[in-house]
């Protein structure tokens, strides 16, 4: 994995982690907050491959669990991150697909994780999971994911093409 | 053929210069009554497009005039909606300030700058005040509404708080009119709480107001904050499974200023912080209660429900663990 790759998912990752966690959770939307990191780990997995979307999940995991707000497991949302990084990337072909059906991915990438961190948690014994609660925040994550998705997908593939053309799947 | 138009015309000439009524004056009142219905309807229709020439280097001074315009309606919209938020800061400031004024708290004001993500499940917010402002674990955070929840981390600029509407927070409180404890818990839903009495038999009604018990020490939860209103029983009077829901005062959608209690009140404040209540009743109630818990249960002079001007600070050597109340809180809030 090249060094530029890095810096440029990190920067990426980093941005996203501020703004869902400063703008998007605070503009009061119904049900879920958008789910900028997913959608993030999505986007790079498709124009950079399952390896850099693995890459991608973990410390886009790690940012959201040690960000300030947070309280959640640490590791966790690493863990249903790389799942969400690897999946996308080996099953999904950018190139075959049109923008849309790629951002409804994205959003059930959204939905996936939610799911799959409430279920984590409940596991691991979190007493937050209120199972009532969670189809509501599952429906909109995944709408809010569709439509970040059909900005983000096409915006983290051009930066890809322009920063690291070396990496990037064409 | 020319000869015969030349000839006419100079008739014409002839025949005005000679003067008064004629064939041809009334003739050409006639013309000139439909030329000139003509040439009215031409120049409406024509009107926008009269003075092309002088109204192009018109249009640059007023589109530069209109930009100038646009540029001064925005700031002064900018400025409006910056007064705006200032008055909202400066009145939930005010709020703040005058909870923690009657109820003897010395509070830390932040500000919420960060919110948990409602995919995980847990409702958490981000404040901008840390170690360096004397902030430390398990300090209580309010506003001037109510009880937002208590300090769970603390870096040296920012705080992790805890919301009382977390399914991980459980709260001692208090019914303010009959002195009944029981166990506020947070069920992960921003408008409801559950309140269990520890007495079974208690009497409760629907409309009672809640305030902290308080921890030993003042932490995690000093005493007197309000916390919410009851809305709603379940089971009754004897029943174990005895659940009232609380609407709490506070709402956690809309935190902005909030404020950390760094030091507990000396005495607990009773109910000298809930808000008065709707409605005559209520009002005169609250009102008849609290002289009595005053005098029974503080030290004399020490009337907190006064909107105190002094400063709220004590000396610093004040014993700050000083318990509020008996050991049962230890249980509920024992983290």
């Amino acid at each position: 994995m090249l060094f530029r790759q890095i810096v440029v998912i990190g920067s990426l990752l980093l941005a996203a982690v501020v703004l869902q966690t400063t703008v998007l959770s605070r503009l009061g939307l119904p049900g879920a907050t958008p789910d900028l990191v997913v959608v993030t780990v999505v986007a790079v997995a498709l124009a950079l491959g399952p390896a850099a979307g693995a890459l991608t999940g973990f410390l886009g995991g790690a940012l959201l669990d040690v960000a300030t707000p947070s309280d959640s497991i640490l590791g966790l949302a690493s863990i249903v991150l790389i799942a969400v990084g690897l999946a996308v990337g080996v099953a999904v072909d950018r190139e075959d697909s049109s923008v849309w059906t790629l951002s409804l991915i994205a959003g059930a990438a959204c939905g996936a994780a939610t799911l799959g961190t409430a279920l984590l948690s409940a596991i691991l014994g979190s007493e937050r999971i209120i199972w009532t609660v969670v189809p509501g925040v599952t429906l909109t994550t995944v709408l809010y994911g569709l439509i970040l998705g059909r900005v983000m997908i096409p915006l983290v593939g051009a930066l890809s093409r322009r920063l690291v053309p070396e990496a990037f799947l064409d | 053929m020319l000869a015969t138009l030349i000839v006419a015309s100079l008739t014409f000439v002839i025949l005005d210069l000679r003067g008064g009524e004629g064939p041809l004056s009334s003739a050409r009142a006639a013309v000139s009554a439909v030329i000139g219905a003509i040439q009215e309807g031409a120049s409406t229709v024509a009107s926008p497009f009269t003075n092309i020439g002088g109204s192009v280097s018109t249009w640059r001074n007023q589109s530069a005039q209109i930009a100038e315009l646009e540029a001064e309606n925005a700031r002064l919209t900018e400025e409006l909606r910056s007064t705006l938020s200032d008055r909202a800061r400066a009145r939930a400031l005010d709020d703040l300030l005058r909870v923690a004024s009657v109820g003897r708290y010395r509070v830390t004001p932040a500000e919420v700058i960060s919110v948990g993500p409602a995919q995980d499940f847990a409702w958490t917010v981000g404040i901008d005040a840390g170690s360096l402002d004397g902030i430390e674990k398990d300090m209580t955070v309010i506003n001037g509404e109510g009880l937002v929840g208590r300090v769970l981390k603390v870096n040296p600029t920012t705080s992790t708080v805890v919301l009382l509407v977390d399914a991980s927070s459980a709260v001692g409180g208090r019914v303010a009119t009959t002195e009944e404890i029981g166990i506020v818990s947070g069920t992960g839903r921003q408008d409801s709480l559950d309140f269990q009495l520890l007495d079974p038999l208690a009497e409760l009604v629907i409309g009672d107001a809640l305030v902290t018990f308080g921890s030993r020490g003042g932490r995690p939860y000093a005493p007197g904050i309000p916390i919410g209103e009851v809305v709603d029983i379940t089971g009754t009077a004897g029943q174990l499974a005895r659940v009232a829901t609380v609407r709490p005062f506070v709402d956690v959608s809309q935190l902005s200023v909030v404020g950390v209690i760094v030091r507990p009140p000396r005495e607990d404040p009773r109910d000298s912080v809930l808000p008065p209540r709707e409605g005559a009743e209520g009002s005169d109630q609250t009102a008849d209660a609290q002289p009595a818990d005053e005098a029974a249960d503080s030290a004399p002079g020490e009337n907190a429900d006064q909107p105190a001007d002094e400063p709220t600070d004590q000396p610093a050597d004040q014993p700050v663990d000083q318990p509020v109340d008996d050991g049962a809180e230890t249980t509920v809030n024992g983290e």
